[in-house]
Formats: structure tokens, sequence, C-alpha cells
């Protein structure tokens, strides 16, 4: 609502209540409210069977099996988070421990091919 | 003395005590409600029908109340709707055009014994009760029970910024009589 619309409301709603008031015009006849409980519970029928005001619990007790779930789930997933970590440094170190024997069997089939002796390999590396 | 609503529910909620429990809801709400909707069906005789039908509505409905919110708030709910019903019920029933119908009311109340304002006052009425059914209603809930848009949200289940812009509509309206008859 514009700030416009706001004071020609609230200009209206003075006038209104200065016009108007609160004033109630309306009457009851003598002893209306004494006796309205008891005309209403003569009308009321004698048993409402086993009917009774069903009280919902609190939000904090409805909520609790999620709250429950939600913890046990996020435990789980913490775990197994944990668990990712350190199995994948082990799994690094397996990686590098399979390279190295292939690695060095590369090197052996090289070598054979070439028919290099180590002698002759370790004279190559030294010399300038 | 006034009963605590947690002390009411408790009662309503044990098959033993619920009797007493309403006998004790009716004693504290029913003047307050009463007023809820005389000012909607403005004849006395019709007030007290529409009033014991709530109450017998109240009654049948009890296992539909799960205590999640105010006693006050749910009974008005059905005050009001019980309200709306009967004046749609008179307006089918009247066999004169809706033009007619209202201009009488302002003449209904000046015969009427229960009725103390003056013609203005009477001319009021008819004027509030030429709203549409809601506008009267957020109309009277706000200006004359000044209850909080939030808690006339929770009775009529209509957003707070619908029930301003209904208010905002009413009270131009009632504006516009008062200037008409200056």
């Amino acid at each position: 609502m514009h700030v416009k619309e706001k004071k020609d409301m609230n200009n209206e709603e003075i006038i209104m209540k200065t016009r108007m008031g609160k004033k109630n015009p309306f009457r009851v006849p003598e002893g209306y409210f004494d006796n309205l409980t008891a005309q209403v519970m003569d009308r009321l029928p004698e048993d409402s069977g086993k009917k009774v005001v069903t009280m919902k619990p609190s939000l904090i007790v409805r909520l609790r099996p999620v709250l429950y779930v939600a913890a046990c789930l996020f435990i789980a997933v913490l775990s197994f988070a944990v668990y990712l970590d350190k199995t994948g440094e082990g799994s690094e170190e397996q990686m590098m421990a399979e390279q190295v024997p292939s690695y060095e069997s590369n090197f052996e089939d090289v070598a054979d091919y070439v028919m290099v002796d180590n002698y002759e390999i370790y004279a190559c590396l030294t010399n300038d | 003395m006034p009963i605590s609503d947690q002390e009411l529910k408790q009662l309503l909620s044990d098959a033993k005590t619920m009797r007493h429990g309403f006998e004790m809801m009716v004693r504290q709400y029913s003047e307050q409600l009463y007023w809820l909707i005389r000012r909607m069906v403005l004849m006395h005789e019709d007030a007290n029908d529409v009033l014991q039908n709530t109450f017998i509505k109240a009654w049948n409905g009890i296992e539909n109340f799960h205590g999640d919110s105010k006693l006050a708030t749910w009974l008005s709910r059905i005050a009001i709707n019980e309200s709306l019903d009967f004046l749609r019920k008179q307006k089918n029933n009247h066999l004169v055009s809706t033009d007619d119908q209202d201009a009488g009311i302002a003449q209904q109340l000046m015969s009427d014994d229960y009725f103390d304002g003056d013609e203005v006052e009477a001319q009021l009425q008819e004027a509030i009760a030429q709203l549409p059914d809601v506008q009267r209603t957020v109309f009277m809930l706000r200006y004359y029970d000044e209850k909080k848009y939030n808690e006339i949200s929770k009775i009529l289940g209509t957003s707070e910024g619908a029930l301003k812009a209904s208010y905002h509509i009413a009270v131009k309206k009632i504006s516009e009589f008062f200037h008409q008859h200056d």
C-alpha cells in the first residue's frame, strides 16, 4: 500500500471511529446470559458417544521420529565419508605398489630386448 | 473465574469430564460468541438460534478439534460459518429483491425491541449489512472485536494481505455512507 493510500486509510478510519465509535446499539433480554449455558446444555445430546478432543502431541514430539532418522542418516553418512577417506589413502599406495612392479617388469623386458647387461647399463649411465 | 484453554482442553479430552468441560467452555465463550453473531445477523432471536446451533455443531464435531488452535478461534470459526449460512438462507427465503431487503434493515431495526440505536445508527447497520459477507465479517472482527490480522487469518483461513484489502474496502464504503449523510 502506498504512503498516501495508508494516510487516506488512516484518515478514513479516524473519521469512522469519531463518527461511529464502538457503541453497541444492540441489547439482550434481561437475564439472557444467566440462563444461556443451561439452555445450551439442555439441547445437547446426552452422550456424544466416545468422541472426545484428541490432543495432537506437541511439535517436538511429533518430529521426534523424523529427527531420529535424520540423526542416524547423518551418522551413517559421516561414518561412510570417514571410511572412504581412510581407504582412499590405502588405495593410492596400492596403486603405486602395482605401478612399480609393472615399471620394473617393463624395464626388464626392454633390457632383454636390447640384450644389454647390467655392466653395460652402468657404464652408459656414468659415461660423460 | 476464567479457566485456561489448557485446562479446558484437558477436560474435553477425557470422556468422563468432557460434558463438564464443555459446559465450562459454553459459560466462558457464549457471550463473546453471541455478540460476534449478533452483529452479523442483527436480530436477537436469530442470534440466539445461531449461537445454539454453533454449540451443537461444536459438540457433535468435538473430535475434530485437535487442540492445535485456541478454543476461541475454533468456536469463532464455527460461529461465523453458521452466521453466514443463516444469512444466505435468509436471502434465499426472501421473496423481494436484495436491494429491497437491505433497504428494510434500518426499518426492521428501528422497530426491534432489542435495538437501542437511533435512525442514523440503524442506517449504519444497513450500510454494514450491504457489504459482501467476507468484507462484513472482516470488518466486524477488526473494527468491533479489535482482533489482529493474524488472529483473523486463523479464524477465516485467509491470508493477512487479503484481509487487509477487505478491511480497507469496507472502511472506504462505510466512510462513503457518512459522506452521504452529512
